[in-house]
């Protein structure tokens, strides 16, 4: 079979007959991840411990975030105040309670780790393109403070047997 | 000037289009952000979370959720499932890639229910159009269970948090 320029499907027929007919949705990735051990601080309105920059190509896109944070020490539970924000070129803010949860155990030296996966649509955002930033942190509601756990990224400081740990994250773009 | 190298187009601005796999064609999104009590049930549904239009009859749909609860019931459980159905009202239940995890403090404590599932085309039939993307519960010796009291907790359940919600993405996907 020849190459062939299919211009009124707009698609192009190779040789071995696969086609360009199907469009990868997801045009964008950015990964980041976080080494460094740190208290957590104790925050009532939102405030984040790690930023991460990225890029949107497309003013159109809806964004997912996906991650994993690695804390310990239990301190406030069960407390649902860990939150994600977005934020946009102009500064403008997205703030979802939604889409991240922790989970402590019984023991209070133990692993508390946070998992987020948020989609935000393009009609929740604006049409800025360029440089965003997503923000992972939480907040209290009225006027006290807490924190999901005491460290964050935590070492062979809290066991003797750890080896150093790291938050990841994940931030996809998709256009369809 | 655009090139043509095996089964991939190369456009002059250096963006790629290639026939075959390795792709996301499709997607959907849902969440849900209502504080849920939820009944202590067998073959129950208790969250219709997304639709996705399949565009292809050959295709996989790859499910990942993250859905918050409160105030642990039944576990270790394993009753828990996600579920996709067609416009035809096909359905195909897995109970591999959902599960939950309860805090071991005790009761009134944070739960985590996770999804990471592909429905592979080999399981599915080859219908295309909208699909829906279905959780819930159902035990083996027919008894009544839930995996968590309360769903989407708030601050309800602890005075210092906020309404959290649970999110599901679901992706067609023509796999490498």
């Amino acid at each position: 079979m020849a190459l062939l320029l299919d211009g009124t499907n707009n698609r192009i027929q190779f040789a071995d007959g696969s086609t360009t007919d199907e469009t990868d949705v997801l045009v964008n990735i950015t990964y980041a991840q976080n080494t460094t051990r740190q208290s957590a601080g104790d925050y009532n309105q939102f405030n984040y411990w790690w930023e991460v920059n990225f890029t949107r190509t497309r003013t159109d896109s809806d964004i997912r975030v996906s991650g994993l944070i690695h804390g310990q020490g239990n301190y406030c539970y069960p407390y649902y105040g860990t939150a994600i924000r977005l934020v946009a070129p102009n500064g403008a803010t997205y703030l979802s309670d939604g889409g991240s949860h922790y989970l402590h155990t019984k023991w209070s030296n133990g692993n508390v780790p946070i998992w987020t996966e948020k989609v935000w649509l393009a009609s929740q955002i604006n049409s800025q393109d360029s440089g965003w930033k997503i923000q992972f942190g939480w907040r209290h509601t009225g006027s006290g403070t807490c924190r999901p756990f005491n460290i964050i990224n935590y070492n062979n400081n809290e066991d003797g047997r750890a080896r150093q740990r790291g938050s990841s994250c994940i931030i996809r773009e998709y256009k369809q | 000037m655009a090139t043509i190298s095996g089964t991939t187009l190369t456009y002059g601005s250096g963006t790629s289009q290639t026939a075959g796999g390795g792709k996301v064609i499709s997607y959907g999104y849902g969440e849900y952000n209502t504080r849920t009590s939820l009944p202590n049930a067998n073959n129950y549904i208790f969250w219709d979370a997304a639709t996705i239009n399949r565009t292809r009859s050959d295709t996989d749909l790859h499910v990942v959720a993250l859905m918050p609860g409160h105030n642990w019931n039944s576990f270790p459980y394993g009753g828990c499932f996600v579920e996709v159905k067609d416009a035809s009202g096909n359905k195909y239940r897995s109970y591999y890639g959902a599960q939950y995890l309860c805090c071991g403090e005790g009761g009134n404590q944070e739960i985590v229910f996770k999804v990471d599932w592909t429905f592979r085309d080999s399981v599915l039939n080859n219908n295309t159009g909208n699909w829906t993307v279905h959780f819930g519960y159902q035990s083996y010796d027919g008894g009544d269970n839930k995996w968590a009291v309360i769903w989407n907790p708030n601050a309800s359940d602890d005075g210092r948090g906020y309404q959290k919600s649970s999110t599901c993405f679901v992706e067609e996907i023509i796999y490498g």
